[in-house]
């Protein structure tokens, strides 16, 4: 347990009362405002939530703002607004934020939506230039030619690759379960088009050692989550308990030159903390959705948040646990590279059907706990415990 | 600040230049560039460190003076880049950005365009600054392996 955080959210003081989710597409063709307004509100139906007793927001994609909202699906003008750190680790993270706030007692329903036309405008590469660290970019990094996400994160993965023997099998394993869970999610992206292994190996180089399909999709869409105090659940029979949240920044959070050891992330200190927090550890988790952006991210947050010892993330996800059938099943929507990628609060919406027993054809037998994780900017690292339907007290 | 020099007038023309060369954090490491010596702060206890910023990454106390490398170092870690969005690159690809630990200032990094053969990339591969290139009138570091032959360059030996 952290000694400086207060103790606020030992299990069960929130849950995930409502999810919603837009079409994921290459080219809306709509508004970032128009997608977020479907979810938004499809979100508060799901809980059984009127727009109107939304408390608090967390607008996040970088395109969506709080004004959005109240216009857009009559939130109260009265309603107070948030937002964590910047980049993929915010959805995630806002959902420790939503728990701080409901525990001090300012909200009682927090709605925290992502919306971006992260392929048909603001690509990655544009949105980048938002995170810290930008006078690192500009002055030490552009000029020598070391640019977006792709090339940053490849030097990670090389850095592992050289010192604890990670391959490119391994990251190929990553990339054939996340689109086979795919090929039985209609929502996916990737939905329909099946990765073989001789075609992860033929596609084209991005940035050494990613190739094409170690990379996510990027993506036009809106993915919203209402998260409500304990007591204030109205449909409990389908509101998924938080037993733990955390969120954490690595040493040296906005350059990773002066960051001493490369395996560390903010995951290495949010996980414990989380899972402390929930009464359980990674063990116990029946699947885990993890923010995998590339492919070795995943396995690099696997080994940070503790469900596979240090520096063996690669043979456990070629061993086929991550997998369809696998021990512990990742991403079971096929996550960011190839359901698509709404910055992670895909795979929180993903833990939440599953729990409920609404995955489709990817839906897990009985499953208990899930984690999930974000990773955002450099490293930013955040993991979030979700229980059963019906888990927890109430407050 | 070890050097006097002043940054040439003309940079700042064109609006592909990423960098800010009058940054008040940077500026000292520019006007290094202008005479081919690679810089780094150093703070008011005497902790040499990278990147710049207004305070010591380690104790916190503000940067005192800078001092310079003699460019020295090893590959940590790369990446050959064959796509990229970086228009100053595009005509470059594929390329090698490295990770590069110097040798005479313990603990620091540095990231660079490496001027090698791929097949010659592995870690710990021995590379020296030179000043190869110049962009927007700035002479920008770049890196080679110690070994190889380079073209009419000063390199920081």
């Amino acid at each position: 347990m952290s000694r400086r955080e207060l103790a606020v959210g030992s299990a069960t003081t929130i849950a995930v009362t409502g999810i919603g989710m837009t079409e994921m597409s290459r080219r809306s063709g709509r508004s970032v405002q128009a997608q977020a307004c479907e979810a938004a509100r499809a979100a508060c139906a799901d809980a059984g939530v009127s727009p109107g007793e939304v408390d608090s927001v967390i607008p996040l994609g970088g395109y969506l703002t709080t004004e959005d909202l109240i216009a857009g699906i009559g939130l109260p003008d009265s309603v107070y607004d948030a937002t964590p750190g910047p980049g993929g680790n915010a959805p995630v993270a806002s959902v420790r934020l939503a728990e701080v706030m409901i525990a001090g007692g300012a909200a009682r329903h927090v709605l925290a939506v992502v919306a971006k036309n992260g392929a048909s405008e603001a690509r990655i590469a544009e949105r980048v230039t938002a995170l810290p660290g930008q006078e690192f970019r500009r002055q030490l990094e552009r000029p020598q030619g070391w640019t977006s996400p792709a090339e940053w994160y490849a030097m990670l993965c090389r850095r592992h690759m050289t010192e604890h023997g990670t391959t490119k099998d391994h990251l190929a394993a990553v990339a054939l379960a996340a689109y086979d869970f795919a090929q039985s999610n209609p929502r996916a992206m990737m939905y329909g088009r099946p990765l073989t292994r001789a075609m992860y190996d033929a596609s084209p180089m991005i940035a050494e050692p990613y190739q094409l399909y170690d990379c996510c999709q990027e993506t036009d869409g809106a993915v919203a989550v209402l998260l409500s105090a304990a007591d204030a659940v109205t449909r409990p029979e389908r509101a998924v308990p938080v037993l733990g949240a955390a969120t954490a920044r690595p040493q040296s959070p906005d350059d990773l030159s002066a960051r001493e050891n490369w395996d560390l992330i903010g995951l290495h200190t949010a996980a414990p903390i989380a899972f402390e927090r929930a009464g359980v550890g990674p063990e116990d988790m029946s699947a885990a959705m993890v923010y995998d952006c590339f492919t070795f991210e995943l396995i690099h947050q696997l080994e940070a948040a503790g469900f596979c010892p240090p520096n063996e993330g690669g043979p456990f996800v070629a061993s086929g646990a991550i997998a369809r059938g696998g021990s512990l099943p990742v991403n079971t929507h096929g996550g960011l590279l190839a359901e698509g990628h709404m910055s992670g609060m895909g795979h929180l919406v993903e833990a939440v059907r599953q729990l409920r027993g609404e995955a489709g054809d990817n839906q897990l037998e009985s499953p208990h706990h899930i984690a999930v994780t974000g990773w955002g900017d450099w490293g930013d690292g955040s993991l979030v415990v979700l229980g059963g339907v019906g888990e927890g007290r109430a407050a | 600040m070890s050097t006097s020099s002043q940054v040439p007038a003309t940079i700042g023309a064109s609006q592909e230049r990423t960098f800010d060369p009058a940054h008040p954090d940077f500026a000292p490491y520019w006007a290094g560039c202008v005479e081919e010596r690679l810089l780094v702060p150093v703070c008011e206890d005497g902790h040499a460190f990278w990147p710049p910023r207004p305070t010591c990454s380690r104790c916190y106390r503000p940067t005192a003076r800078w001092v310079e490398t003699r460019g020295r170092g090893s590959l940590y870690s790369w990446t050959v880049v064959h796509r990229t969005r970086n228009r100053e690159f595009a005509a470059a690809v594929p390329y090698v950005v490295g990770m590069i630990t110097l040798a005479d200032l313990p603990g620091i990094r540095m990231v660079g365009h490496v001027e090698a053969d791929r097949s010659l990339l592995v870690e710990g591969l021995e590379l020296d600054v030179v000043f190869s290139e110049t962009r927007h009138g700035v002479r920008l570091p770049r890196w080679r392996p110690r070994s190889a032959p380079w073209r009419g360059e000063r390199a920081h030996a």
